[in-house]
């Protein structure tokens, strides 16, 4: 497997995915915004741009879900004395269940993505290889 | 058992011997004599007119088993009262004579006999509709109002070893379970089949065996249960009551040391449970060494408010009963103290800290006493309000907290077991939206004395003291977690009132006083298609101030209906307008106060739309309702006139959350004055139809429509308006009742001068009457033609037409419009 920055990219994002659905259910909010946006970091600096594309509207969403937060003066997203409430309770159960569908099916295309992009480097150093026998 | 069999038990020490109960009053011993007199008050009684008519079953089924016919009740031969059509825009007369009760569920006589009391446990529909779909289409709010500590004349007690209860959902055995055979009994709220414990097979009461359906707890729907030592989680603390007193240059020009000093010192219970503790505060806080060896007590100020830290270990809060004469010393020397201050700085966020520090270990109640905007230190806040927007008629700022401060605190204390009550005494803006998330969220409340003057306004001393007194008096449980259970298919999904939500149905109470009210929203889950009943009960385990552990549970049974009629038949008016009032709120903090209000006005319209296209089935012109929600467009327009929710009347900032404070915290019984007040002519009051309570005839005067249509100058009037009361004189009023009542030339404007005559009697004694009603105080203002507070009457006009609001007339024309699109 030859090993381009993408495919290292892809990798780290794999294992970081693993840690997110862990979040998304336990609701660690913060470690969870933060190692997203690391991912879309490290895309944009390995230049995927169709991944990045996939992950922005996520981003977005957990910008303005951050910024629109009750009043608190310390960080997290759940204000105790409203969360019971069940409108508030089924609206937050059902955004951890979405975000964990959506880490799950980019944590297989994270797989997908690895071999691809590994099978591409190794096409590229094949071709370049043979020009250099020939 | 060998004390089952034994015979009757001795009576020792409660929770150890088996079936000693203490109090059982005789009316619940024999059940199978005439119906006992349910425990309401006599007033309620007499004027109870239920509204449907509930048929008398022939040999009727047991207590404890449901009627299979409970169907075939709904409503069969001709249109009962509750839903008599009637046309809003014709008839004018809609307020009955006498105060309105609830309406009673369309139960067979022998379950609605021992069902819980309204008074204690009312719902918005008193029957339950049995889809989702079919609540929807009714468009009528389902939920819970409930008085669940209130004050009860008749409370059976009950010691048991065993407490029975449900092996799946916990639920306490009540009076609408089935028993399948004599050993074993379906719960009905999860419809699991327990079995029966050995020793619940003995009745002591009647000391029969084999009779489990005649022990009091299956005979009684509201019972108190004394707990064992497995619903503790740690053993009874002592009862601590610390107070917290502003002390700076406002508050001593304020004048309310003095009162409050003596207050204290009439009315505190001495015994060896209660201990107290002081901490004034300005710009600093001050402590009070109050050890038993010392000659006088010993203040010790801490004047670093940004780390606040207790001064001594112990000693600041003591045992009543040893140190009672430096408490006295204390109390006598406290005004004088700070007579001279100049401080107008005041350090309340971190009084209230060193205050939750001293609590901490034992939990209690603190009562803390602010006279102006905190502005020092910690939790420090800012006037927020412009004096110009009061009158917008647009949007209302600044009603959600501007800190989390006084949140977190409040949090913090609930998990402590600290409730925190706010008395606040300021004329000035004072940001009550944060300061009152202090009590709001420990189970504590607010009460606002806002042109409080110890020389200036006699009236408000007055009710100060008044209020005190039964703040310090009344009964208060400690450590209290209430839990409401309802029938499988029913969820709560919304909870109002003073308290912290810990789990999904769990509430948190560090404080549980009498005078608290609680409301919950419901939804149908599933479809309640195989029962014919739904029960709902309210347990709530807390600590007397004796340091007992108890349960008190509420059991609630009402009926389920397939139809709309049925449903709009079991409405309750008045429960409804509750429960819309605490959504309301809640939505003028969320959202806005014009979706507030445009949400209210969307409920009378969907509702009466709703009733007009599926239960009416002659169609006529006009606004037609049933006679059970005929007051329902009154009431909305009344709570749209609300201090809480108007809009184009200056109204203070501090004023109108204070308003929406209370419609969340009061019970029903209280907050119906406050929004639709009660007019009573007085100048011609006679005995007739008079109520005897405790031997004084209380004339009963007939409710008046609230326009200035029905008053007239030569008549007396009386608004009662829950907190406040106004007594009019017209300009030729009758001079006999000048003379005999008020003591003309020269009166008070607060007090009724004491005069022999048949008229000042019989009016003292409607006013009397009406106080006693309610734990606060109401201030009694007497108005002539021309003076100040008339406009404060004539606010309270809801019928009538003012620059920034619809006329009834014009509201109902409005809705009908809005229907009939």
């Amino acid at each position: 497997m030859a090993f381009t920055f993408a495919a290292f990219c892809y990798m780290l994002a794999l294992l970081l995915t693993a840690a997110l659905i862990f979040f998304a259910i336990w609701h660690l909010v913060l470690p969870e915004y933060l190692i997203h946006f690391f991912f879309c970091v490290m895309f944009f600096c390995a230049a995927e741009w169709l991944t990045l594309f996939l992950n922005l509207p996520l981003l977005a969403y957990h910008v303005w879900r951050y910024m629109s937060r009750p009043v608190m003066s310390c960080p997290g997203l759940y204000d105790p004395t409203t969360i019971m409430n069940a409108d508030i309770l089924a609206y937050c159960q059902k955004e951890g269940w979405c975000k964990l569908a959506f880490y799950l099916l980019s944590f297989f295309y994270y797989l997908y993505g690895i071999c691809i992009v590994s099978s591409h480097g190794i096409k590229f150093r094949g071709s370049s290889s043979d020009s250099g026998v020939s | 058992m060998s004390a089952c069999t034994a015979g009757l038990a001795q009576p020792g020490p409660p929770g150890r011997h088996l079936g000693h109960y203490p109090s059982l009053p005789p009316g619940y011993q024999n059940t199978s004599g005439p119906p006992a007199p349910s425990p309401m008050h006599p007033a309620m009684q007499a004027a109870t007119q239920p509204y449907t008519q509930a048929p008398q079953m022939s040999g009727g089924p047991g207590m404890a088993q449901l009627s299979p016919s409970l169907a075939s009740m709904s409503l069969q031969s001709g249109t009962p009262e509750a839903l008599r059509v009637v046309n809003l825009l014709q008839e004018r007369n809609l307020l009955p004579p006498t105060p309105i009760s609830a309406p009673t569920p369309c139960l067979t006589q022998d379950l609605q006999r021992i069902n819980c009391s309204p008074e204690v446990y009312r719902c918005t529909l008193t029957s339950i509709p049995q889809t989702q779909s079919l609540l929807n289409k009714a468009k009528l709010p389902l939920g819970l109002l409930l008085h669940p500590f209130k004050d009860l004349s008749q409370l059976p007690v009950v010691t048991s070893s065993t407490i029975v209860r449900c092996r799946s959902c916990r639920t306490y055995i009540n009076p609408f379970v089935s028993f399948l055979d004599q050993r074993r009994w379906k719960c009905n709220l999860c419809y699991r089949v327990n079995d029966v414990p050995e020793e619940f097979m003995y009745n002591p009461v009647s000391r029969s065996y084999g009779e489990p359906h005649k022990r009091p707890e299956v005979q009684n729907a509201t019972i108190e249960f004394i707990a064992p030592s497995e619903y503790m989680l740690r053993p009874p603390q002592p009862a601590v009551y610390l107070f917290v007193l502003d002390v700076s240059h406002n508050a001593v020009e304020k004048g309310y040391l003095n009162v409050f000093c003596q207050s204290l010192l009439d009315n505190i219970n001495a015994n060896t449970w209660n201990q107290v503790g002081f901490i004034t505060f300005d710009s600093t806080v001050h402590f009070y060494n109050l050890q038993e060896g010392l000659s006088q007590p010993q203040m010790l100020i801490v004047s670093d408010i940004e780390d606040i830290f207790l001064p001594t270990p112990d000693s600041l809060l003591v045992n009543l009963n040893e140190c009672k004469e430096l408490v006295q010393d204390l109390l006598k020397s406290l005004p004088s103290l700070f007579q001279k201050t100049m401080e107008t700085q005041s350090a309340l966020g971190a009084a209230l800290q060193a205050a939750f520090k001293l609590l901490s270990p034992t939990g209690g109640r603190m009562s803390v006493f602010q006279t102006q905007l905190p502005n020092l230190g910690v939790g420090a806040l800012q006037s927020r309000e412009d004096p110009n927007q009061r009158a917008s008629a647009k949007e209302i700022q600044h009603l959600s907290p501007a800190t989390d401060f006084y949140k977190k605190l409040a949090l913090d204390c609930s998990g402590q077991q600290v409730a925190v009550d706010l008395f606040l005494l300021s004329s000035q803006y004072c940001d009550l939206a944060s300061l009152g998330c202090i009590s709001r969220y420990s189970a504590g409340n607010v009460y606002y004395y806002p042109s409080y003057h110890h020389q200036h306004s006699p009236a408000q001393v007055e009710c100060f003291q008044k209020d005190l007194k039964r703040y310090l008096t009344r009964k208060i449980g400690f450590e209290a977690v209430m839990r409401i259970r309802c029938t499988k298919g029913l969820s709560i999904h919304t909870f109002h009132g003073n308290f912290f939500v810990r789990s999904t149905d769990l509430l948190s109470l560090p404080n549980v006083n009498p005078d608290a009210g609680f409301a919950v929203q419901m939804s149908i889950d599933e479809n309640l298609v195989d029962t014919q009943v739904v029960s709902f009960q309210a347990a709530l385990l807390y600590t007397s101030s004796k340091g007992e552990r108890r349960i008190r549970v509420h059991t609630l049974c009402l009926p389920v209906v397939n139809s709309l009629t049925d449903i709009f038949a079991g409405a309750d008016v008045q429960a409804i307008s509750g429960l819309l009032a605490c959504m309301a709120v809640d939505r003028s903090v969320t959202a806005s106060l014009g979706d507030a209000r445009d949400a209210m006005i969307n409920a009378a319209i969907d509702s009466l739309a709703s009733y007009r296209q599926f239960a009416l089935t002659i169609q006529q012109p006009g606004l037609l309702a049933p006679a059970c929600l005929r007051l329902f467009p009154l009431y909305i327009l009344a709570l749209l006139k609300q201090k809480a929710f108007r809009l184009g009347t200056s109204t203070r900032l501090d004023d109108r959350v204070f308003a929406m404070c209370q419609l969340k915290y009061q019970p029903l019984a209280y907050a119906m004055p406050m929004i639709h007040p009660s007019l009573y002519r007085l100048d011609d009051l006679t005995d007739e139809g008079a109520l005897n309570v405790n031997e004084r005839t209380i004339p009963q005067p007939r409710v008046l429509q609230l326009s200035v249509e029905k008053l007239s100058r030569d008549g007396a009037f009386l608004m009662d308006a829950g907190t406040v009361m106004y007594l009019w004189i017209g300009r030729n009023c009758n001079p006999i009742f000048l003379t005999q009542v008020l003591g003309v030339p020269s009166y008070a404007d607060y007090v009724l001068p004491e005069i022999d005559s048949a008229e000042s009697q019989r009016t003292r004694a409607l006013i009397g009457w009406l106080r006693d009603q309610r734990p606060f105080y109401p201030s009694l203002h007497v108005i002539k033609d021309e003076s100040q507070l008339k406009a404060s009457l004539l606010q309270h006009m809801i019928e009538d037409r003012t620059d920034s609001a619809l006329s009834y007339y014009e509201f109902l024309l409005h809705l009908q419009q809005k229907i009939t699109k």
